[in-house]
């Protein structure tokens, strides 16, 4: 059953059609949110949120774009509200009085676990501005194309090279600058 | 076809975004140039250790986790499947507004933080994400800096709370980045009073 009937089924009532979009993208929109964010515990809180958006869109989705798409933009949009909420609580000074852990790259016994090499890789991701980071995960990871990426991100392709271009130039300086040339 | 136009194209290259057209173009500008053939080889170290990052460690039986999670959650009393069903009263709207707008006066930073920009900060957020923030500052902060409790009820029963107070009581450059009663939509009000649900500041 392709995705848009399990939509038709689930508008009709039927919520174990729901249960097998979830189960057909859970990986994927895991892993996109963790490469966002770096992050399991707010990459699982964007899981969630971004399936349970689903679950009330989907009530009255059109299948104007695939379910796919849909929800990779659901989920691009959900891990970007998190990293904007984390800017207003550096801002307001929260994270300070009570990160005692803290994000993953603020731990130096994880950062060994994990690798010198992944740790830099996620500290690179990290620094991009968040138009860059949404298009270096989508493309780089995803392997997604310039199309699907701009229909998710609803802009142009000659946009999204750009930011693919700076994004990987940034990392590739961050990585240099750590590592030495 | 000079450097700039080719480095652009290099990235597209290792990364298998060009067509075979493409990377014969590309291809033979190589040839002929050893310092994009040096950037080429730069870019691939970086993407092997990129290549690297693809395998994160994930805990242990965590993606059967979430389907049950996510269906506790949609299908538990006033979870999801309920809310979808449920009409608030007219006057949520502005009570809700009002408890978000408060909390947004009380979470203002003060003067030690000197001249950051709170109207920068918020720049983006959803009304629901604003709330959040304010609210898990109300749990996690010393008491010392959690606004009064009267203030807060102050500001739900004053429902004539207007954009005009505020902005006397706000610059006017944040102001722009806030909703108030009359900026918020019906979903934004009713994404903000599903999250005040679970919270006990009424």
């Amino acid at each position: 059953m392709n995705d848009l009937e399990l939509v038709e089924r689930f508008q009709k009532g039927d919520e174990a059609a729901f249960n097998e979009l979830v189960h057909r993208y859970k990986d994927k929109v895991y892993w996109t949110a963790r490469r966002f964010l770096q992050d399991h515990d707010e990459a699982d809180e964007v899981v969630q949120q971004s399936f349970l958006k689903a679950y009330k869109g989907l009530k009255t989705f059109r299948s104007d774009s695939g379910v796919f798409t849909w929800l990779y933009r659901i989920t691009v949009n959900t891990a970007l509200n998190v990293l904007r909420k984390q800017r207003a609580r550096e801002f307001l000074g929260i994270d300070e009085l009570t990160s005692e852990s803290g994000p993953e790259s603020d731990r130096p016994d994880e950062q060994y676990e994990r690798g010198e090499e992944q740790a830099l890789v996620e500290e690179a991701i990290r620094r991009l501005p968040e138009k860059q980071r949404a298009v270096f995960v989508l493309r780089f990871y995803d392997q997604l194309s310039y199309e699907e990426i701009a229909e998710i991100l609803n802009t142009s392709v000659g946009g999204l090279k750009a930011n693919f271009f700076h994004a990987m130039r940034k990392i590739e300086e961050y990585v240099k600058s750590v590592h030495g040339s | 076809m000079g450097h700039d136009h080719i480095e652009q194209r290099l990235t597209d290259l290792v990364t298998g975004g060009l067509a075979d057209g493409e990377k014969n173009e590309v291809q033979e500008h190589l040839d002929s140039c050893p310092l994009c053939r040096e950037r080429l080889a730069s870019l691939r170290k970086t993407i092997a250790v990129l290549e690297q990052s693809r395998h994160s460690k994930v805990p242990e039986g965590y993606f059967g986790t979430i389907l049950p999670r996510l269906r506790q959650r949609i299908d538990r009393p006033g979870g999801l499947r309920s809310l979808l069903d449920f009409r608030w009263p007219h006057l949520a709207a502005p009570i809700g507004a009002a408890i978000l707008v408060t909390g947004l006066l009380t979470a203002i930073p003060s003067a030690n933080q000197g001249t950051r920009n709170l109207a920068a900060a918020t720049r983006g957020l959803e009304a629901g994400d604003l709330a959040d923030v304010y609210f898990d500052e109300l749990q996690i902060t010393p008491l010392a800096t959690t606004p009064p409790e009267d203030l807060a009820k102050g500001a739900v029963s004053g429902l004539d709370l207007s954009k005009g107070l505020l902005e006397v009581m706000l610059d006017e450059n944040v102001m722009q980045e806030l909703k108030t009663v009359d900026e918020l939509d019906e979903e934004e009000i009713e994404i903000i009073l599903r999250r005040l649900e679970t919270r006990t500041l009424l």
